[in-house]
């Protein structure tokens, strides 16, 4: 079932509003845009009447080895239609605003790109993670995470452990 | 006083001892310690023969076969089963628990429960504790039964416990009201508190279920919210607050609060029994005490058949209809018996 | 000098409620703060049935893949390997026999049959009428049967392939489908009966945990939670995909968007379900179930998002290929996941009793929410 996306007449008319956006010439043309402009596009993508992008169908991110992508699927019910934005972070430092000012049910995949992919939205409401247990170290999404077994509590009588975790 | 089975067998024993001892008092003593030993065999019977019926009648009832293992087809050793089990089981007491009120919980629930039996007249003459103001020593006692639910769930240290506890006081509290109101007006129809009197006025087939259908219908209603089961079992809550006060209970513990609630059960069945279907009474070719037992029964499987129907109400909603449904419709039967017995000159 | 009274005040506590709990579907844990019986904040703690998914599917081939979206939603297998299928499907270009696509509907509708049976059931038990749970299992029985048939499983079936499905639809499932169907409207009569006319079950979900259509839509909630607040959005409409667009069915939708609602809808998706399933079986074409697919499979680089309508909203399959035999990433749009969000706005207000009954109208399946 092949799904309909933003032809490129009406992607050259968003190109034409941002500075640095940049369209990728593919089946499934995506919209590369830098963290800055970011907000200004997505909120435009969703009030715009002509395009009026309600619903944030996908949230994820693509580590790419030197760049960690965060992909947004973004459907309209008014055109019938697709459109990709993707935002291009840094690996080392990946940060960009948080989205949930414009869509506020993207909370909970945010905090899952955050604890499986390591990118911090900034302005989310509760930046933690949600997966993965509190103080788990590393995003295991990551393309070079390897997982260290933790060494086995050593075992104690009944009690010492609760003792040991409230100090 | 009447001579039935029960009380004919009582008298004979009586006797029998006199000759043995020779001394009056013993002879009575001997004969409360055997009808003490007798009620505690009727309240344990119920709970073993009860925690049977109620998986077969709920396997009935949502088309499973219930036990089917142990002890033949029927999985008639199930009860014997469970009752190993319990004992088998490890007792533990919640790190932080108060420790002489969680222990002191179970007992003292129990008490109360077991006590009111020595009211009941299983047949005529056939009263443990034949006392005038029976109805009101009744109640008095079995009031008693909510400290404990929240003495356990205050004791456990844990919150499901307390919300079960507080609920038990609110629930208890205001289902007590409308459960008294609605025998009030049976009370003046027959003008003694004693149980058997209002057994023996119900002689003749005019039970005081056809003349007080509305009371029949509130005690009933009030008497499943005081055993704490389905619609009424917020205490326990299986699906909210996993077992109330008993969350942090086991082994033999839990066992007394699971005898406290068959116990409670067989009571309102007894209670509707007498003051409803006319006790012992009935057709003479079957005794007494098995008339009463039969219809203890029926209403006890009566109200499995609630349990296994209905779901669970919400602690406001049950709440607002014991006081604002509940206890109003009981004063109005009493204002109604009141303005009847006037009319007809009964005054 | 007068000492001033101590003013009167009451302290709110937090009810930590799951993982271990009779009625949190799995092990969901809800951090309850409560002020006395009401529940100020509800806030969901995900993660204990976390195995990892995504990431396994990056070291297993394709074909290989299938089997792990069985595990995601256990409850509605069917759905998710059709999810996954078609997502495959539009990234290697398969084309899928029309015999295959109509097995495929049939089966994604009998599971959510099945799906919404267990969310009735477990709304029934929770609110304490179990008889209502079993009564739901005992007719699921027969939609499993059904299953057996096919594809020889009861849960986790694999049944649906990358272009088509592994077995066919046999007589002997025929015969089972048509009995069944006959069976569909006297058991939705009878849980009319036993459930919705009984007046404690109403008074206890019917404006309990409502919810506007706009909140469900900032919230980015879809399948039947969004349906009772009254968005008539139903991917099986709105994409067509599949055989969905020849097929004739209601999208039933609610009006407040409280549990009733919840519950009114999933009945009526049931009857819209065996609807289609009619038609399905009416149109059943013959021919092949499995289309030409190579042995080792090689999408072309790129990435594709799929999504179909799952039992409990949109389920989308996110997939980058690299151009090898493995998926370069997979990421999956889980809806109990995403719905888990209104959990809050849901339990604000209530008492303790109704945080039950808005998790089992949420209905979520934690295979599923925590991946």
């Amino acid at each position: 079932m092949k799904q309909r996306y933003l032809t490129a007449e009406e992607l050259a008319r968003i190109k034409g509003e941002f500075y640095t956006v940049s369209i990728d010439e593919e089946e499934r043309p995506p919209i590369y845009v830098s963290p800055e402009e970011f907000l200004p596009l997505m909120k435009m993508l969703k009030n715009d009447h002509t395009l009026s992008f309600t619903h944030l169908s996908c949230l994820t991110a693509v580590d790419w080895k030197d760049t960690i992508d965060v992909v947004y699927y973004l459907f309209s019910e008014l055109l019938g239609a697709y459109v990709v934005v993707k935002v291009k972070t840094i690996r080392n430092h990946p940060e960009i605003p948080s989205v949930t000012s414009v869509f506020p049910g993207a909370e909970f995949e945010e905090r899952e790109v955050y604890d499986l992919m390591g990118v911090r939205f900034t302005g989310h409401p509760d930046m933690r993670r949600i997966l993965m247990p509190e103080g788990f170290k590393g995003h295991p999404l990551r393309k070079d995470f390897t997982y260290k077994k933790p060494a086995p509590p050593k075992a104690t009588r009944v009690g010492e452990i609760e003792k040991e975790a409230d100090l | 006083m009447e001579t039935s089975f029960l009380s004919g067998l009582a008298l004979w024993l009586r006797g029998e001892i006199y000759g043995v001892t020779g001394i009056p008092v013993l002879s009575d003593l001997a004969l409360d310690v055997i009808g003490i030993a007798l009620l505690l065999g009727i309240i344990s019977m119920a709970a073993i023969v009860f925690t049977y019926a109620e998986r077969k009648v709920c396997a009935f009832m949502q088309v499973r076969l219930g036990p089917n293992r142990v002890g033949g087809r029927f999985g008639l050793l199930q009860p014997v089963a469970d009752m190993l089990k319990l004992m088998s089981k490890e007792d533990i007491m919640p790190e932080g628990a108060d420790k002489v009120l969680w222990a002191l919980s179970p007992a003292l629930l129990f008490v109360p429960a077991a006590l009111v039996y020595a009211f009941f007249p299983f047949d005529a003459g056939a009263v443990l504790a034949d006392v005038n103001v029976g109805v009101f020593l009744l109640f008095a006692i079995s009031g008693q039964a909510v400290l404990p639910f929240l003495m356990g769930g205050y004791a456990s240290n844990n919150k499901y416990s307390m919300v079960g506890g507080f609920r038990v006081v609110s629930q208890m509290i205001s289902y007590e009201a409308p459960l008294l109101f609605s025998l009030l007006g049976i009370l003046m129809l027959t003008g003694s508190m004693r149980l058997e009197d209002i057994v023996e006025a119900q002689a003749g087939g005019l039970w005081f279920v056809f003349l007080q259908p509305l009371a029949f219908v509130i005690f009933l209603i009030s008497a499943v919210a005081e055993t704490n089961r389905t619609p009424f079992d917020l205490v326990e809550g299986e699906s909210e607050i996993i077992a109330g006060p008993f969350t942090e209970y086991s082994g033999m513990r839990w066992a007394l609060f699971f005898l406290a609630e068959y116990a409670n059960l067989l009571t309102a069945a007894i209670l509707a029994t007498t003051f409803f279907l006319g006790g012992y009474l009935g057709p003479d070719f079957l005794p007494g005490f098995a008339w009463f037992f039969l219809k203890a029964v029926l209403m006890v499987f009566l109200i499995m058949w609630f349990r296994w129907t209905f779901p669970r109400t919400r602690v406001d909603q049950i709440l607002s209809f014991g006081w604002k449904a509940m206890l109003p419709l009981s004063i109005l039967n009493v204002f109604l018996t009141g303005v009847v017995m006037c009319a007809l000159g009964l005054v | 000098m007068k000492a001033a009274a101590p003013a009167k005040r009451t302290e709110t506590y937090l009810l930590n409620m799951g993982p271990q709990h009779p009625s949190t579907h799995g092990v969901l844990q809800v951090k309850l703060t409560l002020d006395g019986e009401r529940i100020l904040k509800a806030e969901p703690v995900l993660g204990y049935l976390h195995r990892g998914i995504e990431k396994l599917m990056e070291s297993r081939t394709y074909v290989q893949c299938l089997p792990y979206t069985d595990r995601l939603d256990y409850i509605s297998s069917m759905n998710n390997n059709f999810g996954f299928a078609m997502a495959v499907e539009e990234l290697a270009n398969i084309e899928v026999p029309r015999r295959a696509e109509f097995i495929r509907v049939i089966m994604a509708e009998l599971n959510r049959i099945n799906s919404h049976l267990i969310g009735i059931g477990t709304l029934a038990n929770d609110l304490g009428a179990s008889t209502g749970m079993l009564y739901c299992f005992r007719d699921r029985e027969y939609i499993l049967d059904i299953f057996n048939e096919v594809c020889g499983a009861r849960q986790t079936f694999h049944y649906i392939r990358i272009g088509g499905v592994s077995g066919d639809f046999t007589d002997k499932a025929r015969s089972l489908t048509e009995a069944f169907l006959e069976r569909v409207p006297k058991f939705l009569a009878e849980y009319d009966q036993l459930l919705t006319g009984n007046e404690i079950f109403t008074r206890r979900i019917v404006g309990i945990s409502p919810m506007t259509a706009q909140e469900a839509l900032d919230l980015n909630m879809t399948g039947p939670n969004l349906r009772a607040t009254g968005v008539a959005r139903d991917l099986r409409k709105l994409d067509g995909y599949s055989v969905y667009g020849e097929l004739d069915f209601a999208i039933p939708v609610g009006e407040h968007g409280d549990n009733w609602d919840r519950y009114q809808v999933k009945l009526k998706e049931i009857a819209e379900s065996a609807k289609i399933i009619r038609q399905c079986l009416d149109k059943l074409p013959e021919g092949d179930i499995m289309a030409k697919v190579p042995k080792v499979l090689k999408p072309p680089k790129g990435e594709v998002y799929s999504r179909s309508e799952g039992t409990r909203g949109e389920l989308g399959f996110y997939i980058v290929s690299d151009g090898t035999t493995k998926p370069y990433r997979v990421h999956i749009r889980r809806p109990s996941f995403v719905n888990m969000q209104g959990l809050d706005l849901m339990c604000r207000g209530m008492l303790i009793g109704d945080s039950v009954s808005a998790y089992s109208s949420i209905d979520p399946i934690m295979g599923e929410v925590d991946c």
